[in-house]
């Protein structure tokens, strides 16, 4: 307990000692800078650069006409940096006397954009420039004004290597989210993200089962308050996160406030959405020939139940358009920025309200942000960034369900109407409850209320040593409320008066971390730079859950299981783990020429055995910036610059669905009520974490006069000890346990590129930029507990076998329907027969502007994943069940001599058309015009007179056309959602991706 | 600089030991075995966890019950479950999910089981009486899944592959990995062993029929008999458990209550409630998904007109319990409802072992040893004929041979423990499986279930079943 109290302790100093700091500090001068900063090609003033007085708390921007002004100053000789997104950063050294005023002129000359990023790093910042290994980064104005609720979603397409999977449009749905490619068999594949420094929650929040459709912790941050993205995408750049950095880090930094007059920031965008393809299903008279057809076949001489020709098909419903409907979608973020030169704040609060296409569903988000910089001290600064949301979700159940939305207007039979002409709904005479019953008498809502946010204190003790300390906290709390009414028909709920479900799930995660980063002075006088960074970090993950469900209730309007006769589920509990961490990093530069970074971690995490708690993760990258080499001279021609990276490095993963796997457990079992308990797993003290080795090498080059800018990167990462829960022989009693067994390997190719086509010293002028990404990643599977293949996913469709991709689909391979019998033919042995992984994939951006206005178009493509549609398990199954098919029965074999791909139609599934085989595989290439916008920019003389300060009106289009051969919704699906490993590339009735219409008003006061 | 990175280095190693308590998170929702089985308490909740295992949803609670009956000629499955439309269809495969379930569950009683035996006499605070008691339970239900499992899986000689046959707690995975088949032989004698040792320990005045008892362990030893063909020692037995009291409940209906009373004809029953439920009654009922067959309602009423089915009207009582017959399909949406287990919710008790099953095994084992003993044969099954508002036969009036006889038994045996898990392992015991599945067109091999292919692939030692890929 004692050793307990002195690590945290340790920590705890650390902060502490930059708070206290301030009394050592020297009293505040008051000398004051002044100055402009303008381009030095074309001598016109440049606003809002960034001005800072390098080691010390003070700093601003620079205004419309490029000046700037600083007080409150020590004399003495100050640095004063100038930098801004598109501009080589550029220092002046300023002397000046206790009560005085200095001037620094700054002419800032353009580089390409994309090299004068400030990139995230993680526990510090870089610019694109001088970093060596391989980052992309995503500004917030790319992310801006697109109609989906998480930045996750936003992300899709838009940097290379980033794959994101929308897995169903049900809104607010968790993301699926892959940093070139996925490495874990059981551990999580979901990159971590980090918002202003703090590692965010992002594990599975509700505890209701809805199919694939999660809850996590991205859809909390409102996209209009971001800044910009950093994806640290190799093991060099992630390493610095360690023990979580396997799957890259998405590192999120939200806006903060700028000194000056009070600005107001107005985003708002309305429109709606609707469901751009169905499904083509039977008609009545279409489904009541193809079933008795079916029992004919077979020789059974009775029609199907409810199957009389003339008599049984004379009403025809489409179940999809029942559910289906154009919905609402808005949003609307006020933010406010301003402060003095000491106190700078960003306020923002937003509200996301996205009605969903399936009746009954939607999502709404209401968030507030407050981001506070205060210069306490000349050398002390002190920071808060501080989110809380609301969020609601209106849930409906779909996927592997009979009792689904989406899956009963797929699967429900069409020659029965919605509603009797009583009035009631249909139900009994159903092969499955009526869709649009459960939609509008039963529910399912999740709410959520999270705090994010962190307070952090920086000292500077030198111009060249400062320390942070960092306190912060993810907390929140996820309820859900599930109602399964009485009065739907043929349901579960029907037959025992209805069903109630309540979850709580509080969580939190803590964390303290102190750290400090010294620019040895010594060095940078002789052409050099060395940037240290070094720091300590503990981190207290909890979560506290409970859940009800009850059955029986004496009216249709009760809710909770509160009113229920009979409780017949109930949990609660509590689940934790701990991590604690150092950290150092150096970054090293010669003549601005050569850069070296190093970096290792330490991380001990209380999930893993006590013989392998400890890891230690290394990494180290190189760059060599060719175009600075005296030999090089102009061989690029002037203002271009090549660079060459190349790295290494060693990250991990611990994020098992499981705290305590390496433990023998014993849980309740009781026997009803008799008290009982019984083993819940074997223990495994040598449970260890996964380690990802990856090696990156890459360039940046930047051609013609910063028209051309190409980022490259090739990488192989091998991620050995994976964790699994590997199958073990049920005689034990168990049937898997939690161990280290397996290696996978990612290998891969990246690029971008971005021309500027047309550029123009006018402002009105024509303008046109162009971003090219594209990312192909082979995944392999290259060893195995005892290198036996596995299976999972749906149907077990997924195979995990060594040389094969993760999740590669293993079926019968379909051969064709004998012309002779009707009957589908198969391969004898189960063989590989697709992927689910794309060959490559990427995003395409255009940027226009003349005049005012600007067009935005954004095609996203993917092209040579298959998908298993297991819907046509059921929809295209020769006539065995019940269910509605699809058309493509239509063409199937009817008599001796048919050629067709469709088997007979046979009520007893014995024309094979029940294999799970190929032929329930497609093609799920597709390109699809994800963005159009168009927008106006109201000229500045109107909007002054008007009172505002900016004004831009737009049209945006989103998801509008899909290309693709894939005949359901999306193809962007994975039934399975954002936690599946191995069942991937399944669309088992997902909800459909919206396509949505908006139009919106961006405008500042 | 050098010196000032070996001051890092120490300082991180000194705070990395310190670390570790922070690193010591302990479960609370879930304990350790050393909190686990503590005393007294933790003992006899190890024992009930057993019991647990048995009403799992893959065994008794479910689709044990279930996927056999489906399996067999008195169920249909008319449901969307592709794992039980193979059932229905005998056309099981070996990464059935269902089978592969059933197969672990029955494991799973076996470890708790194993746990108990091992563990509970080295616990104190407990009388060598209750431990005595409550081990004598764990072997009981060992002996139960070791069945369960050989009638399901083994082969149909004595010298075929059984079962394995894990007798300690497992202390790791890589126990399992050595799993093989013990012969259908060894694993008889096994599962005769462990009755042996559940009676030598259970306490003949502990009689509460939810637990296991040593009545029920002698039932269960005429069951394993008469599954081995000893005719004679399973009349043996039976005529011991006949000894000890038990008495047909006077209404066939009592025993399938939906609160669960207790009757004289219990012998080994688990209880349930909505909380810890089974799921018969939901298949039946309120999923409807399982439908009894067409033949078992002829079976009931041999006059019934099968394509028509309008004019069901048994004498039967059993069958006035759990069949009802609407063509229309207005009672439960099917044209044969099952009304065995009353409620969806699947609170009922579920019966494992009863009196009337004991007195028709001791039926047919009198009528397979024929001559002087089939008019006593006769004698008990009418016991079971009277009790269902049948008249009582007379032998050599209206049976006159042996076959006749056994016929009659096993008749009665299908319609008094109809829907209970019984039919498939008596149709794959008594040969009859193999015209039936002539019949359905379906292929001799799936008499057996398969191995689990998981199974398999984890313990390569075990053989699969011959047929099957």
């Amino acid at each position: 307990m004692r050793r307990h109290l002195l690590s945290r302790s340790s920590v705890v100093g650390l902060i502490a000692a930059a708070f206290l700091a301030p009394a050592m500090a020297a009293a505040q001068g008051n000398a004051s800078i002044n100055g402009t900063v303008s381009d030095s090609a074309s001598g016109r003033p440049i606003p809002a650069v960034q001005i800072v007085v390098v080691g010390t708390t003070r700093g601003g921007f620079s205004d419309e006409e490029g000046r700037f002004a600083i007080r409150g100053l020590a004399a003495g000789t100050l640095t004063v940096r100038a930098q801004r997104i598109g501009y080589r950063p550029e220092t002046r050294s300023v002397t000046v006397a206790e009560g005085e005023t200095g001037t620094a002129t700054f002419n800032l000359s353009e580089v390409a954009r994309i090299l004068s990023e400030v990139v995230s790093v993680g526990y510090g910042t870089d610019t694109r420039a001088s970093v060596s290994n391989a980052v992309t980064t995503v500004s917030g104005e790319q992310i801006a004004g697109i109609p989906v609720a998480g930045v996750d979603a936003a992300l899709q397409g838009k940097a290379a290597g980033v794959q994101v999977t929308s897995n169903a449009g049900n809104p607010g749905n968790a993301i699926t989210v892959r940093i070139r490619g996925a490495a874990s068999l059981t551990a999580s594949n979901q990159p971590l993200f980090v918002v202003d420094g703090i590692p965010l929650n992002n594990s599975s929040l509700s505890q209701l089962g809805l199919g694939g459709q999660d809850i996590n912790g991205v859809s909390g941050l409102n996209p209009d308050e971001i800044e910009s993205i950093t994806v640290l995408k190799d093991a060099a750049a992630a390493a610095i996160y360690g023990s979580r950095g396997s799957n890259g880090v998405v590192m999120v930094t939200t806006k903060r406030g700028r000194n000056g007059t009070p600005r107001l920031n107005l985003d708002s965008y309305s429109g709606f959405q609707n469901v751009a393809k169905q499904w083509d299903l039977l008609n009545a008279k279409e489904y009541v020939m193809y079933r008795n057809e079916a029992n004919t076949n077979d020789g059974d001489p009775r029609l199907f139940r409810y199957g009389r020709p003339g008599i049984d098909d004379t009403i025809s419903t489409d179940w999809q358009k029942e559910i289906f409907r154009t919905a609402p979608i808005n949003n609307t973020s006020i933010g406010a920025t301003g402060g003095t030169d000491r106190i700078q704040y960003f306020v923002s609060g937003s509200y996301f309200n996205q009605t969903g296409v399936v009746i009954a569903t939607g999502y709404q988000r209401a968030s507030g942000r407050v981001n506070l910089d205060f210069a306490a001290t000349r050398k002390l600064s002190l920071k808060t960034s501080i989110n809380v949301s609301r969020e609601n979700w209106a849930r409906s159940e779909n996927d592997n369900t009979i009792e689904g939305v989406v899956t009963n207007a797929i699967a429900d039979q069409p020659n029965k109407p919605v509603r009797r002409l009583d009035g009631s709904y249909t139900g009994n005479e159903l092969a499955y409850p009526n869709p649009v019953a459960i939609a509008n008498l039963s529910s399912a809502n999740s709410r959520s209320i999270r705090t994010l946010g962190n307070l952090e204190a920086t000292y500077n003790f030198t111009p060249s040593l400062k320390l942070t300390g960092r306190a912060g906290a993810d907390v929140g709390n996820l309820r859900d409320l599930r109602w399964e009414s009485p009065n739907v028909e043929a349901s579960y709920a029907s037959s025992v008066s209805g069903v109630a479900q309540q979850g709580n799930n509080t969580f939190n995660r803590y964390v303290l971390e102190g750290f400090a980063n010294y620019d040895v002075p010594w060095l940078s006088q002789r052409s050099q730079q060395l940037l240290l960074t070094a720091g300590a970090s503990a981190e207290q993950n909890g979560r506290e859950y409970d859940f009800l469900r009850g059955e029986g209730f004496a009216s249709e309007g009760f809710r909770y299981p509160g009113s229920a006769t009979r409780i017949t589920v109930y949990d609660g509990g509590w689940t934790g783990n701990n991590l604690a961490s150092f950290f150092g990093r150096a970054n090293y530069s010669l003549l601005d020429r050569y850069l070296l970074t190093a970096s290792v971690r330490t991380d001990g995490s209380s999930r893993f055995g006590v013989n392998n708690r400890w890891g230690t993760f290394p990494a180290v990258s190189i760059g060599w910036k060719l175009t600075e080499e005296p030999w090089f001279g102009g061989m690029l021609g002037q203002g271009n610059s090549l660079k060459l990276r190349g790295s290494v490095g060693t990250t991990g993963n611990q994020a098992l669905p499981q705290d305590f796997g390496s433990l023998e457990r014993f849980a309740r079992k009781n026997y009803a009520d008799v008290i009982g308990i019984g083993q819940v797993s074997l223990a495994n003290p040598n449970l260890r974490w996964e380690s990802t080795r990856e090696y990156d090498g890459g360039f940046d080059l930047d051609l013609f006069g910063t028209r051309l800018t190409l980022i490259g990167d090739y990488y192989t990462k091998l991620t050995s000890n994976l964790l699994v829960n590997r199958p073990i022989s049920a005689t034990t009693g168990q049937t898997s346990e939690l161990s280290n067994v397996g290696s996978i390997k990612n290998a891969g190719v990246e690029g971008q590129i971005t021309t500027r086509n047309f550029v123009s010293d006018d402002p009105k002028g024509f303008t046109w930029t162009t971003d090219l990404n594209i990312a192909a990643n082979r995944n392999k599977v290259v060893s195995l507990y005892n290198d036996e293949p596995f299976s999972g996913g749906l149907y077990s469709a997924n195979r995990v076998e060594v040389g094969h991709p993760l999740g590669q689909f293993r079926m019968y391979r379909f051969l064709g329907v004998d012309p002779a019998t009707g009957d589908a033919k198969y391969s004898d042995e189960q063989e590989f027969v697709g992927s689910p992984h794309p060959k490559y994939q990427g995003g395409f951006t255009n940027d226009m502007s003349w005049m005012g206005f600007d067009v935005h178009t954004f095609v996203q493509f993917n092209k040579g994943n298959q998908i298993f549609n297991a819907i046509r398990v059921f929809a295209d199954d020769g006539g065995r069940y019940f269910d509605n098919k699809f058309k493509d029965v239509l063409r199937r074999w009817q008599k001796p001599g048919d050629i067709t791909d469709q088997p007979r139609a046979s009520r007893r599934g014995r024309s094979g058309a029940l294999e799970i085989s190929s032929r329930y595989l497609e093609d799920g290439s597709y390109v699809r015009i994800g963005d159009v916008t168009l927008g106006y920019t109201v000229p500045a003389r109107f909007t002054r007179m008007s009172g505002l300060g900016s004004a831009r009106l737009y049209a945006s289009g989103h998801n509008l056309r899909t290309y693709t051969k894939y005949k359901g919704y999306t193809p962007d699906v994975n039934s399975a959602g954002s936690t599946a490993n191995i069942g991937l590339g399944t669309d088992f009735y997902a909800y459909p991706v919206n396509r949505s219409f908006t139009f919106g008003v961006k405008a500042g006061f | 600089m050098r010196l000032k990175y070996f001051g890092a280095v120490a300082a991180l190693t000194l705070g990395a030991a310190a670390c570790n308590s922070f690193l010591d998170v302990k479960p609370i929702s879930e304990l350790p075995r050393e909190q686990a089985l503590s005393g007294p308490t933790s003992a006899r909740a190890a024992v009930a966890g057993i019991y647990d295992a048995l009403q799992d949803g893959s065994y008794y609670g479910g689709d044990f019950v279930i996927l056999t009956d489906v399996s067999s000629d008195d169920v249909d499955w008319t449901g969307t479950f592709t794992t039980f439309a193979d059932a229905e269809d005998n056309n099981l495969r070996a990464d059935n999910g269902s089978v592969r379930g059933i197969w672990n569950a029955m494991y799973t009683t076996v470890a708790r089981a194993n746990l108990v035996i091992a563990e509970i006499p080295s616990i104190s605070g407990i009388t060598t009486a209750e431990k005595n008691q409550l081990v004598g339970e764990a072997y009981f239900a060992r002996a139960l899944a070791f069945h369960d499992l050989v009638k399901t899986y083994g082969g149909r000689n004595p010298g075929d592959p059984g079962i394995p046959l894990p007798l300690a707690p497992a202390a790791d995975a890589s126990v399992g990995a050595q799993a093989t088949r013990a012969t259908v032989a060894q694993s008889y004698a096994q599962i005769l062993t462990d009755l042996a040792a559940a009676e030598g320990k259970l306490d003949r005045s502990v009689t509460d029929p939810t637990r296991a008892t040593l009545g029920a362990a002698r039932a269960l030893r005429a069951r394993v008999l008469l599954f081995q063909k000893d005719y004679a020692g399973a009349e043996a037995a039976a005529t011991v458990v006949e000894g000890m009291g038990y008495a047909l409940a006077p209404n066939y209906s009592d025993l399938f209550s939906g609160d669960g009373q207790t009757t004289t004809e219990d012998i080994f029953r688990l209880v349930f409630n909505p909380a810890d439920a089974s799921s018969q009654g939901y298949y039946y009922l309120g999923r409807t998904e399982n439908e009894p067959s067409a033949a078992l309602a002829k079976a009931y009423q041999p006059s019934l007109n099968t394509t028509d089915l309008n004019n069901w009207n048994p004498q039967d009582l059993r069958a006035q319990n759990n069949i009802v017959v609407d063509p229309a399909g207005d009672y439960c949406g099917l044209e044969i409802c099952g009304t065995k287990y009353p409620t969806t919710a699947g609170g009922e008790d579920i019966q494992v072992i009863r009196f009337a099953e004991v007195i028709l095994t001791r039926a047919e084992a009198m009528a397979r040893q024929g001559g002087s003993k089939l008019a006593g044969a006769v004698a008990e099954v009418n016991r079971i004929r009277v009790r269902a508002g049948l008249s009582a036969l007379v032998f050599g009036v209206s049976l006159t041979t042996q076959q006749q006889v056994i016929d009659e038994v096993l008749l009665q045996r299908r319609l008094e423990l109809a829907m209970e898990g019984h039919r498939w392992a008596d149709l794959v015991r008594t040969g009859a499986v193999d015209n039936y599945l002539t019949a359905k067109g379906a292929p001799a091999f799936q008499a057996l279930y398969p191995i689990p292919q998981r199974e398999i692939s984890v313990a390569p030692g075990l053989t699969q079943n011959p047929g099957y890929r």
